[in-house]
């Protein structure tokens, strides 16, 4: 859905995207992760148009966005870090000039009002001004501005922040009905634990370059796992080297993170092999993004 | 409706203002009236009109942009799907519409006092409070949408706008004080009051094509530069209807002045440049032309002008310097100046306005104080006696310049890679 081919950005005296190469498939959520000046905002911009960039190029649903910015919009919805919304508009007002602007045809807004709203739970603040609501409804509307059109690519950049755990859960809730009706979503944050609600896919940015790409929940492939111990146990990393399927990434007497080639019915036999040859085992199961991150990152840097 | 001038629509009117404007309104010509002074409503409406739609409107033509930029909504205009025309006039009529309103109603007001007594001047007066607004509106879109790609703080850009006020005081005074004093431009007569319709309409529609054109730019819609040097042609042919003996060095004074506008107000950083390379090396002319900044444009036809001034008949504007090629030099070196400071990493516009001060002003000030003509001259050649020296020292003071941007562009190149 999103191609992307040696894009090279640069501020004065910074290179903030370095040649990155990336393809972003059709249907997926994927988490854009990286520390404060990865890149991850200007990566955002630039997929948007909204940026044009030193070299490279970039197409979104088979479109270049530097060639057809104006045509890839019509496809595309945008959340920017620091949206705003027009205070004085009611909610209804500011959907309804989001859709007008966005080219919907006059008979079609009102129902697309309707469905947006009801989408985002708004229906029945649809006459309460912008400026009477609270942080998370104002988050809600300007969602909902950038998906009243129905676009094929979503871009949000950081839509929970500042939002309480129930809003977030709201919003994961959503995004996973936007990606079930066939939307392409690219989310970053700080927050972890959220983007792992719904993130199919992660992508870690370090420097402007990409330090990871790949599906979080790969079915038969290799996957992430990590376990604890209820005490210190020497025998711990050996047990875990000599098994075939397991390829260790990170281990003290207490604690593992390896990654394992096999299914669930074959990660449930591990388990029990594991407890078989005397491990007390209190964690088992898959890494979390917060863990997958933090190792991407430490691989980086070795 | 157009969805940018409907959203206007909807913030500007409510019940309330619907009826507080006629009603302040009438209230003020009541006055006026009952004052004795009936024969003032007319004038009374004129002078509302410039307060409401003049100065009141163009804040408000001004903040079309600036508001967008300041509440972060910007972004969302630029990804919509409205045509960059639809998005100019919506924001033009629709930002200024409630002064509008009562500007309708100053106008109202005006004919009715003084049709019947003067019927042509007061129509050529209604028409040309109107133009005068559309150019002061429209004016006030561009130096927004321009101001807005700059380095300028978005507060500071406000100040900017006071500028605007030169065209609304140069052409006020005829709409109280009807001269009959003709006006002769291009070897042909007009009524002051025709002139300024005539002069005002075809601004206005200069300034809206240019908010037009950056409009463009801003939904992303990339123009080639063409549209400002012709600009700079037209303005010179104006105001050539004036003066017209030495047509070339108005031509190249023009020039220079837009130069320096665009050299200040547009983005000059070095990723500009770097993107234009990579363009020019993918041979991708029309990529190299839609993101080359505009002072280039009218730093060649400064050049284009100081050569035919050069063979041009001497006349008073040519006693302003021996040689009008030192003059497109010097714009050269300060063009190459603006560069080398926008390749650094400080604010490149304070810096240029700092350094372009001192080297044009106050060093050959300095100079001249001290007694030093021939310091002064190698400081600013422009006035230098001879014509051949006045030239080369410009030409050494552009090669330098060029040269000292020319080493930063290759030191900040190297670093990057």
């Amino acid at each position: 859905m999103i191609q992307i081919s040696d894009l090279t950005f640069d501020y004065t005296g910074h290179r903030a995207l370095n040649q990155l190469n990336l393809q972003v498939e059709r249907g997926s959520v994927t988490a854009l992760v990286g520390a404060n000046g990865a890149g991850k905002t200007t990566l955002m911009r630039c997929i948007a148009g909204l940026e044009t960039p030193l070299a490279g190029s970039i197409t979104v649903a088979g479109l270049d966005v530097q060639e057809q910015p104006r045509t890839v919009h019509r496809q595309m919805g945008y959340l920017s870090d620091f949206f705003g919304l027009y205070q004085e508009l009611t909610v209804a007002q500011c959907l309804e000039y989001a859709a007008a602007s966005q080219g919907l045809a006059k008979d079609a807004i009102a129902d697309a009002i309707s469905t947006t709203a009801a989408r985002l739970s708004l229906s029945d603040r649809l006459g309460q001004k912008a400026s009477s609501l609270s942080r998370g409804l104002r988050q809600r509307v300007a969602i909902g501005q950038a998906i009243i059109h129905a676009p094929q690519v979503l871009l949000l950049d950081e839509p929970a922040s500042g939002l309480d755990p129930e809003a977030r859960n709201e919003l994961a809730i959503l995004f996973r009905q936007l990606q079930a009706s066939g939307m392409t979503l690219l989310v970053s944050s700080h927050i972890l634990a959220e983007l792992e609600a719904y993130s199919s896919h992660m992508l870690v940015l370090r420097d402007g370059k990409i330090l990871e790409h790949r599906a979080l929940h790969q079915g038969l492939a290799s996957k992430a796992l990590q376990l604890r111990l209820a005490s210190p146990n020497d025998k711990l990393i050996e047990i875990l080297s000599a098994h075939p399927a397991i390829n260790l990434s990170k281990a003290d007497t207490l604690h593992a993170e390896f990654d394992f080639n096999g299914n669930s019915a074959e990660q449930a036999r591990l388990l029990a092999e594991l407890i078989q040859a005397g491990l007390a085992i209190t964690s088992f199961g898959e890494q979390n993004l917060q863990q997958a991150y933090l190792r991407s990152i430490e691989g980086g840097k070795s | 409706m157009n969805p940018e001038f409907k959203r206007n629509l909807w913030l500007n009117f409510s019940l309330h203002r619907l009826i507080g404007m006629p009603a302040i309104l009438g209230l003020i010509f009541l006055a006026v009236a009952m004052n004795g002074q009936a024969n003032h409503v007319g004038s009374s409406a004129a002078m509302l009109f410039v307060g409401i739609v003049w100065l009141w409107g163009t804040k408000n033509a001004a903040a079309a942009i600036g508001d967008e930029q300041r509440d972060h909504t910007w972004d969302q205009q630029r990804m919509s799907a409205l045509s960059p025309w639809a998005m100019t006039w919506g924001k033009l009529l629709g930002a200024t519409l409630f002064n509008w309103y009562g500007g309708a109603i100053c106008i109202l007001v005006l004919l009715i006092s003084d049709l019947a007594k003067d019927p042509i001047n007061t129509l050529l007066k209604a028409l040309s409070l109107i133009a005068m607004s559309l150019l002061l509106h429209g004016a006030a879109l561009v130096m927004n949408l321009q101001l807005g790609q700059s380095d300028f703080a978005q507060n500071r850009r406000g100040s900017f706008n006071l500028l605007l006020a030169i065209p609304a005081l140069f052409f006020m005074p005829s709409v109280f004080e009807l001269s009959e004093t003709p006006i002769t431009w291009w070897d042909i007569s007009f009524m002051p009051l025709q002139f300024q319709l005539l002069a005002g309409s075809f601004f206005a529609v200069c300034s809206i094509f240019a908010a037009w054109r950056l409009m463009q730019n801003a939904l992303q819609v990339r123009t080639q530069p063409w549209a400002w040097p012709i600009f700079a042609c037209l303005l010179t042919a104006f105001l050539a209807g004036f003066n017209h003996e030495n047509l070339p060095m108005l031509g190249l004074i023009i020039s220079s002045s837009m130069t320096y506008a665009t050299l200040f107000s547009e983005p000059n950083s070095i990723t500009i440049w770097q993107r234009i390379q990579q363009r020019i090396q993918a041979k991708n002319w029309h990529g190299a032309l839609i993101n080359l900044p505009l002072w280039p444009t009218t730093l060649i036809l400064s050049f284009a002008f100081s050569l035919l001034a050069t063979g041009a008949a001497p006349s008073e504007l040519s006693s302003i310097t021996t040689a009008p090629l030192s003059i497109a030099l010097m714009l050269l070196r300060d063009s190459a100046v603006c560069v080398f400071l926008a390749f650094g990493p400080k604010r490149g516009v304070a810096n240029s306005l700092l350094y372009l001060a001192l080297i044009n002003g106050l060093l050959p000030f300095l100079a001249h104080s001290s007694d030093l003509p021939s310091v002064a001259y190698l400081i600013m050649p422009i006035n230098h006696p001879s014509s051949i020296a006045s030239i080369l020292i410009s030409a050494i003071h552009a090669l330098m310049a060029i040269a000292l941007a020319f080493w930063r562009w290759q030191a900040l190149q190297s670093a990057q890679r």
